[in-house]
């Protein structure tokens, strides 16, 4: 049995046969199943790494600034590297531009749609040009390859790419620190230590870093051959899927803390984590994936994903300088709708097919 | 209200034990002068007018002397409870509808433009409760205007005399009419006022450590603040004693309840935006939540829309 299990997790063939042997109702119940486990495993390493960190006393705005912000997008980079790495560079690419659209359109546009979100100049005029920046450089770097790329050659996203978004993420988080000191939010050396009540036990803080790690890994591992299997059934580039169907599911935590957020009445903290989190897609999550192995761009990332991506960044840019006090109501449908029509025409045109 | 129209309570009472206990409660009330207390009961509808076009002569005179009866018992009812009421001070009139419990209170609460409704409540551990969802949760979903839901007394006996008000507190327009409504009582001696704000923080994905470094969230922690020193020197308590705590949770329904019940609160009192069916269903309400699971009786003030 032990065997068995080990083979699944290690022999790439085993696991993609295990999943063609499905019916689709099957596949579609383990993408939910493996959706949960990324959420909730990323829920409780987070929980765990910041009871860790709370105990070596780092200020709590050290901990907001690394643990805390990478902490909800964990579930995209963990199945982007690890579709990268089973070579299905479409995934790969597709869940982290997917997820931009995602936490952009759907999360935040419907967070506007339910309350009135404030903006927050102090984040959208740092943190703000950094995730257009940082999608824009993704673009850029895709249509530098792509004419550099031999006739017949598929443009690559090479490792040294990979490397450069993680040292620009670095340099981020050590940006978003210093801005976070400067003014933008308070507490500057104020130490993260809680009383006793509040920490949990050291032995379950460190079950709670461990075992979410692994239903992590485990949900990202049997996600991906289960997503290119659906790809196959419903004759869809596995992009398509990805930017879709597993874009939604790795944004979960996104969605839940905004849910959270703006049933608690607290719609402000919304903001901050979208821009951050759609920094995160392009420098971690793609910079990781392609850092692990060379991404393939398919032709319809250059004249449908890479598009959608900036129309939807872009629209938030203008509203971000339209807006005096908070966003509008109608800038939500705006960003809704964008998104839905950019779910409906993957499945509709059946973008990327012919590729 | 206006400033001197009388204080109208509408009193829903079933003769059960706990809708006999909200009489009580509300006779132990430091009620305001000139308050006029409507004691209502609601019978059940036995037959809808197309049954009783099928009933023979027989049966349909069987069916009126039954009906008649059942009036007869409920006005009974409504003479004892309205005595009982008048024997403290208290101007009554009694009423009789026929129909749906809850539906017919807040009928009645809409078109009486009463102040007050004041219910018992069975408790949600009744399986009926379960299945159907209770008269005062109905009552206090639907009512235009406050609502008293008078719960059964703990049998923990509170270990000193004074009255003890639990006052969940957020500043908003309901909570400083829930505020004001409290101080403008003859408060007996004494009584103990705990008005407690409960800023609420997102723990999923430890988003609370990002939450509290926020300056919006400093800002609002401050305006709570401020806004609590303001219900302790702003507003005359005249007997009352006030103490104010701010507090962050992760489940402020939950907290506020726990804090109610180590203040050992003979009434919680707190205000009531009164949200929409789809804003409930999308946003909840912590105000039903806390009125669903009080450990005491419970008083939600709902301000005029």
């Amino acid at each position: 049995m032990e065997n068995s299990i080990w083979r699944w997790m290690a022999d790439e063939s085993v696991l993609q046969n295990l999943m063609a042997e499905q019916s689709t109702v099957v596949l579609l119940i383990i993408i939910v199943v493996c959706i949960a486990m990324l959420s909730k495993g990323a829920d409780w390493m987070i929980d765990g790494v910041v009871d860790l960190a709370s105990r070596t006393g780092l200020p709590k705005i050290v901990i907001g600034a690394t643990v805390v912000s990478l902490g909800t997008t964990l579930p995209e980079a963990f199945v982007s590297v690890m579709a990268a790495y089973m070579g299905n560079p479409g995934l790969a690419l597709g869940n982290g531009v997917g997820s931009i659209i995602a936490d952009t359109g759907l999360i935040f546009g419907l967070s506007c749609i339910l309350v009135a979100v404030p903006v927050n100049r102090f984040i959208l005029n740092r943190t703000g040009w950094v995730q257009f920046g940082s999608a824009t450089l993704l673009v850029v770097i895709s249509v530098g390859a792509l004419l550099i790329a031999d006739d017949g050659e598929q443009p690559m996203l090479p490792r040294w790419v990979g490397f450069l978004f993680l040292s620009l993420l670095v340099a981020y988080m050590y940006m978003t620190y210093r801005w976070a000191r400067s003014g933008g939010e308070t507490g500057n050396g104020e130490m993260a230590i809680p009383s006793e009540d509040e920490l949990m036990s050291l032995s379950r803080a460190w079950v709670m870093v461990i075992g979410g790690l692994l239903l992590v890994v485990l949900g990202a591992r049997v996600l991906v051959p289960a997503a290119s299997e659906i790809a196959i059934r419903l004759s869809v580039p596995e992009d398509v899927i990805a930017a879709t169907m597993v874009a939604f599911g790795t944004s979960l935590p996104e969605l839940m803390t905004a849910i959270a957020a703006v049933r608690k009445g607290h719609p402000e903290i919304t903001v901050g984590n979208i821009v951050g989190a759609d920094v995160l897609n392009v420098l971690f999550v793609i910079g990781a994936a392609a850092a692990a192995a060379p991404l393939e761009i398919p032709a319809n990332f250059y004249y449908f994903h890479f598009p959608a991506m900036l129309i939807i960044l872009l629209s938030f840019r203008i509203f971000i300088s339209m807006n005096q006090g908070v966003f509008h109501r109608w800038q939500g449908f705006w960003l809704l709708g964008v998104y839905l029509i950019y779910i409906i025409l993957q499945y509709a045109l059946n973008i990327g097919a012919a590729h | 209200m206006k400033p001197n129209s009388p204080y109208k309570i509408l009193l829903a009472t079933d003769g059960s034990s706990t809708a006999h206990a909200a009489t009580d409660f509300l006779m132990g009330l430091p009620l305001r002068e000139r308050t006029e207390i409507t004691v209502m009961t609601v019978l059940k509808t036995l037959l809808h007018d197309e049954d009783m076009a099928e009933l023979d002569e027989a049966q349909r005179t069987l069916y009126e002397q039954i009906r008649s009866e059942s009036v007869a018992d409920a006005q009974q009812l409504l003479d004892t409870e309205a005595q009982r009421l008048q024997a403290v001070g208290s101007e009554t009139r009694t009423l009789i509808q026929v129909g749906h419990a809850a539906e017919e209170i807040v009928r009645e609460a809409t078109e009486g433009k009463y102040d007050i409704v004041v219910v018992g409540s069975h408790g949600s551990h009744n399986p009926e409760h379960f299945l159907l969802g209770g008269t005062s949760d109905r009552v206090f979903e639907y009512s235009p205007c406050s609502v008293l839901i008078v719960k059964p007394a703990s049998d923990e006996a509170v270990s000193d005399q004074h009255l003890r008000i639990f006052l969940a507190y957020d500043d908003s327009p309901p909570a400083r009419a829930a505020a004001e409504l409290l101080a403008s009582l003859p408060l007996p001696q004494d009584t103990r006022v705990q008005a407690v704000t409960a800023l609420p923080l997102i723990k999923m994905f430890r988003q609370d450590v990002r939450q509290q470094l926020n300056w919006v969230w400093k800002q609002k922690k401050a305006a709570a603040q401020k806004a609590l020193e303001r219900l302790q020197t702003e507003v005359n308590w005249h007997n009352a004693e006030i103490s104010t705590e701010l507090i962050e949770a992760d489940d402020v329904a939950r907290l506020l309840l726990d804090k109610a019940g180590e203040f050992q609160s003979d009434l919680m009192v707190i205000g009531h935006k009164g949200k929409s069916t789809f804003e409930r269903f999308l946003l909840g309400s912590v105000t039903a939540q806390v009125a669903h699971h009080a450990p005491c009786s419970i008083l939600a003030v709902r301000t005029c829309d």
